[in-house]
């Protein structure tokens, strides 16, 4: 298991090399950009374009952002998108908390609630209740969460006046006024996550509850609740763990329009902004950072079949057969 | 199992109950007079109102909207979109909302406001009083280079308030000017308005040798613009792999990466990219010599296909440049010099005789605090560069706010500062009414509009959807600007026929009846209509925002000069009448260029004629006016060879300007303005292909243009004559001269019709009912007034009342 994780990582670490070197070579071949400037400021650009490297072969380029990156760690600076000069490590962990903050609080909303009319779906597997239940999954999961953003803006922070149209300014994310003002943002990211969960859930159980070990326990006398809450559920979560993972890693991504409805400062926007500012420090390190998300990921994903189910064995070789 | 029923029944009314609940919570309804937080004016920010309104506005004051002397809030409430403001730094500043910002963290030396009883009046800011011009002392100034014979318009003497501080109370006295200038136009850090001081109508004596700071210059030999070969001394020729060519317009490295990757590989094989990089080592610049002339000589015979190679002996002089070395200067010389602790002394290279204009020039402040400039200096890629004014830790205010609090693409907040001087100066009284300004970043316009309309924003921008509904508002303000768009066309022959396919024809762009009759199909006014409802139909390069004569603001277009050569363009009696339609005209246009397009070979029978409309995004603007235009264009077609067989479709790309200089585009929008003082100046915008090559590319700016100035013909390119009005023969000939040339130069791009004027931008804009500008014309000068002279109808606990009074949905 450990020689498999040491391989998976060192994987990792190569492909996220490979991309890091594609993406460089792929953004310097773009028409070549410090500030957008006419006129006289055309001399001051390229003046700033030699000093800082643009005007150098690509391989030299790439030479200097490897050795800034791995002895420095510095991924360069913004020129058009966050603050002038800024480092772009430090702009993009900037705009992390508010993203964050919204998509954990989400995750954390969602998931109890996706786990919990998942179960009661499938307890009451076409009935009423089943019915109700699908009904709202549908519609979370087919109406995009943008729609239900407007929806709640103009409802509920316009017309209603019930709460603020834009997320509150500042970092005070720990008070009432901070949470009140992303109670819409939240909600609007948490109807697609809850009905993806509801629908695992109630899929998994459903098979599980048909199973013949359930058949089992109920003719050992468990009550239905029983069995489902002692075997059933817990069997279930095998392969929703990954599910809930993703959530939980994804929520650094942010999601663009949400944000950019309640003018959410968050990474959501970052990533367009950059390049349609070709802003190339900021596209470098976004992109990457967007990788080594999905890379980690994956691996995590992988892991935790392995931990969750001591069934499944990692590695393929033969060692781990089963005799 | 009875005993479950009844939970299950619970269990199903309480997830029914749940989901209802956490779907439509809204449902609930709520007291919106119950002092919900959302009301507060400055929902989204941290600031606290303080809430102190122990002397009310009285009601008198709220109906006429004169300043009451109290001491109660007024916050104004701004928007802006998330990338606009990057520094606050007067160095680096590149947008105009960071400019905004600074105007009132910040003061320049002189302002150039609205009056009550003038066009507009000057002021004095940081300046103590009006400049005196001190031109005769300095003549013959050979470290200056002040002309001997010269008597105006070189050097001004301005004398300092002594009562100007920065927000902290440090006194701010000539040494801070000095400072300020010489890290503006420090070498080492190259500062990005640099070029306000060393180029143009303000560069100070000097200051450009100071900025190069002794840097050799190297310069193209071949000028692409005039076709002119520089003239130099023999030997004085250098060549670079990585700098821009005069022949690509772009370096080797990146032309070999690009499009021309074809022509770098030599007749017997050989990489010529390669083998100059490997002559040019590390070096910047080598001079040429025999080896690098041949490697030059194999890619030009590539270029060229490898044929008649003596027809081409010289083009290799378009890869290089000559070398000029630059005499180093020390700050001594440049044009700023210190007379005492308040007065200042401005050398300039060139004069500056209008009045207006030496103002206009010195409204914004460039000053930075020592201390904290230097504290956030740091070495960034080889340059010296601060990050003074990128957050509110490393900005001083001296102007009439201070900075207060910024988050990033977030909020941005400015206060009252304490030590402006202008607080305790009669001549400021009644002005900066506000006490606070706070800005949100939103990116979302319906967010936007319903901040508006709850109170919570106090101007908008509307879009062409909310013209229709709030259009004809009391509180609608329109702001014209100097921006024109055009149609622009591609013109190059090449680029077009290579985008053909069988039966889709593109060259009849080429033709200039295609193109005028594009310019008669087309309604202005119905087009502005249909889809830019708050623009204006625009027929000349350049519209009414123009002045030509600063010291009494006449614009250009209203001159005869002006006014006539439309006449001339769209064949119209007079200038009231001119519409620029014609369709009957538009149709025989179409026939005679399809026709001849025909004869050349240019177009075939059957072919169809589909042109690219390229623009960024597929807005629903941008389809109404491109369905506009094709409906125009189809229109005149009827009756025509090319009826039923002519379109316009919309194309997204992710730069049409790109696109459009490549050759990759059929049509384009595009648009220049600004320079509203210098008419004559943005001509060059048209006729440079530096400037107007995204824009109608293929356009030649060589075409001749004969004018007749007193009795005489003169004959210059359209480019020349640009030059000679600006730089030659003509830029100090009476004005009489000069608008008679300007309005040729105007006539004789248009006659072209690579560029086909459609409407001026203006926007339009909501005003809350908070507040009120001080005059209700427009001025191309500042405006309505600004918020310098903004007045408020309402104070901060006020407006919450009446917002809540409202429902918080107000009504415009």
């Amino acid at each position: 298991m450990k020689k498999y994780i040491a391989k998976r990582i060192m994987l990792m670490f190569v492909t996220a090399f490979v991309t890091m070197t594609v993406l460089f070579v792929l953004i310097r071949l773009l028409p070549n950009h410090v500030h957008a400037a006419l006129g006289g400021y055309a001399k001051q650009e390229e003046m700033m374009r030699e000093a800082w490297g643009y005007n150098k072969p690509i391989i030299v380029q790439y030479g200097i952002f490897l050795k800034n990156v791995f002895t420095e760690w510095n991924w360069g600076f913004c020129t058009e998108v966050g603050t002038y000069l800024q480092p772009v490590t430090e702009y993009v962990t900037s705009k992390l908390p508010a993203t964050i903050y919204i998509n954990v609080i989400s995750v954390v909303f969602s998931i109890p609630l996706g786990v919990i009319f998942g179960v009661i779906a499938a307890n009451y597997k076409n009935r009423w209740q089943d019915h109700i239940i699908n009904f709202f999954i549908m519609l979370f999961i087919s109406v995009p969460s943008f729609v239900f953003a407007f929806f709640l803006q103009y409802i509920v922070g316009f017309k209603l006046g019930l709460l603020p149209l834009v997320m509150k300014s500042g970092t005070d994310y720990f008070t009432w006024a901070m949470l009140r003002s992303a109670i819409m943002p939240i909600l609007a990211m948490s109807f697609y996550i809850i009905a993806g969960d509801m629908r695992y859930v109630r899929a998994e159980l459903t098979e599980t509850m048909t199973s013949d070990y359930m058949l089992l326990a109920r003719t050992k006398g468990l009550t239905r609740r029983q069995a489902l809450f002692r075997h059933a559920l817990r069997n279930s979560m095998v392969p929703l763990v990954p599910t809930f993972l993703a959530d939980v890693i994804y929520v650094i991504s942010g999601s663009m329009i949400i944000e950019q409805i309640f003018a959410v400062p968050g990474i959501g926007k970052v990533f367009v902004l950059s390049v349609t500012s070709r802003d190339y420090s900021v596209l470098q390190f976004v992109a990457m950072f967007y990788t080594c998300i999905d890379l980690v990921a994956a691996l995590l994903f992988d892991l935790s079949y392995g931990l969750i189910d001591p069934r499944i064995r990692m590695g393929g070789g033969k060692n781990n057969e089963l005799s | 199992m009875k005993k479950t029923k009844t939970p299950k029944k619970l269990l199903a009314l309480l997830l029914l109950a749940v989901m209802l609940v956490g779907t439509f919570a809204a449902c609930k309804g709520k007291d919106k007079t119950d002092g919900d937080d959302t009301q507060n004016p400055s929902v989204g920010n941290d600031t606290e109102q303080t809430g102190d309104n122990d002397n009310q506005t009285d009601d008198n004051d709220t109906e006429t909207g004169n300043p009451p002397a109290d001491d109660a809030e007024y916050t104004l409430n701004l928007t802006q979109t998330t990338s606009a403001v990057h520094t606050l730094n007067p160095h680096e500043w590149e947008y105009s909302p960071e400019y905004d910002i600074m105007q009132l963290t910040q003061s320049g030396l002189y302002g150039i406001i609205y009056s009550e009883t003038e066009d507009f009046a000057y002021s004095c800011e940081m300046a103590a009083d009006f400049p005196t011009d001190v031109t005769s002392e300095y003549a013959g100034n050979e470290t200056y280079g002040v002309p001997a014979d010269a008597t105006e318009g070189y050097a001004f003497r301005i004398p300092l308030r002594q009562d100007a501080k920065w927000e902290d109370g440090t006194p701010i006295n000539a040494d801070t000017y000095i400072y300020s200038y010489q890290q503006l136009l420090s070498p080492e850090m190259v500062n990005y308005r640099a070029s306000g001081r060393y180029e143009g109508t303000y560069a100070l004596a000097n200051a450009y040798q100071y900025f190069l700071g002794g840097a050799d210059q190297y310069t193209d030999y071949f000028n692409a613009e005039t076709g002119e070969y520089a003239e130099v001394k023999d030997g004085n020729l250098y060549f670079s792999t990585t700098e821009p060519t005069a022949f690509f317009g772009m370096s080797l490295a990146d032309a070999a990466a690009g499009d021309y990757a074809e022509y770098f590989t030599a007749e017997d094989g050989t990489d010529t990219l390669a083998a100059l990089q490997t002559l040019q080592g590390d070096e910047a610049w080598i001079p040429v010599n025999e080896e690098v002339r041949t490697a030059l000589d194999a890619m030009i015979a590539a270029v060229n296909a490898h044929t008649d190679t003596a027809a081409y002996d010289q083009e290799y002089l378009e890869f290089c440049t000559y070398k000029e070395e630059m005499e180093a200067v020390t700050w001594d010389q440049v044009g700023l010099v210190k007379n005492d602790d308040y007065t200042l002394t401005f050398i300039f290279t060139k004069p500056i005789l209008e009045e207006f204009m030496f103002y206009f020039g010195h409204t914004g402040g460039l000053l930075v605090k020592e201390d904290v400039y230097e504290a956030n200096k740091s070495d960034i890629g080889g340059l010296t560069k601060t990050t003074y004014g990128t957050s509110a830790n490393t900005y001083v205010s001296y102007g009439p706010y201070k900075l207060t609090e910024w988050q990033a693409e977030k909020v941005l907040t400015v206060e009252k500062n304490d030590q402006w001087f202008g607080w305790n100066d009669p001549a400021y009284e009644g002005q900066y009414q506000a006490t606070r300004i706070s800005y949100q970043f939103i990116d979302e316009h319906t967010t936007e509009m319903q901040l508006f309309l709850q109170g919570n924003v106090d101007t908008v921008t509307l879009d062409a959807n909310d013209v229709q509904t709030y259009g004809t508002s009391d509180y609608v303000v329109y702001e014209p600007t100097s921006y024109t768009f055009k149609l622009s066309f591609n013109t190059e022959k090449e680029s077009l026929k290579a985008r053909e396919s069988a039966g889709i024809n593109k060259t009849i762009i080429t033709y200039v009846d295609f193109r005028k009759a594009f310019s008669l199909a087309v309604n202005r006014t119905e087009l502005c209509q249909a889809a830019f409802p708050t623009h204006s139909a625009a027929y000349g390069l350049l519209n009414d925002q123009y002045a030509y004569e600063t010291n009494n603001f006449s614009t250009y277009r209203d001159t005869e000069q002006a006014k006539s050569i439309l006449c001339e363009v769209y064949d119209a009696e007079n200038y009231d009448t001119l519409s620029g339609y014609n369709v009957k005209e538009a149709s025989e246009l179409l026939e005679k260029a399809y026709q001849e397009a025909l004869a050349a070979g240019d177009i075939k029978e059957n072919d169809k004629v589909v042109l690219d409309f390229n623009v960024s995004v597929s807005s629903d603007t941008n389809q109404k006016a491109i369905n506009f235009l094709n409906d125009a264009i189809v229109a005149a077609a009827v009756g025509t060879s090319l009826e039923g067989r002519i379109s316009v479709e919309l194309k997204e790309v992710d730069d049409y300007y790109a696109a459009m200089k490549a050759g990759t585009a059929d049509l384009i929008f595009s648009a220049w303005g600004g320079n509203e003082m210098d008419p004559y100046s943005l001509m060059q915008c048209y006729v440079d292909i530096v400037y107007f090559d995204d824009g109608e590319h293929g356009f030649n700016a060589e075409l001749p243009l004969t004018i007749q100035i007193d009795g005489k013909d003169y004959t210059y390119s359209l480019y020349e004559w640009y030059k000679e009005v600006c730089e030659g023969q003509w830029a100090q000939a009476p004005s009489d001269t000069r608008l008679h040339i300007l309005a040729k130069l105007e006539g004789g791009v248009l006659d072209q019709y690579c560029g086909i004027p459609l409407y001026s931008r203006r926007e339009a804009n909501l005003l809350s009912q908070k507040v009120q500008y001080v005059t209700d014309e427009f001025s191309n000068v500042y405006g309505y007034g600004g918020i310098r002279f903004m007045k408020f109808l309402y104070n901060d606990e006020e407006w919450a009342a009446y917002c809540a009074e409202q429902n918080n949905q107000l009504s415009y």
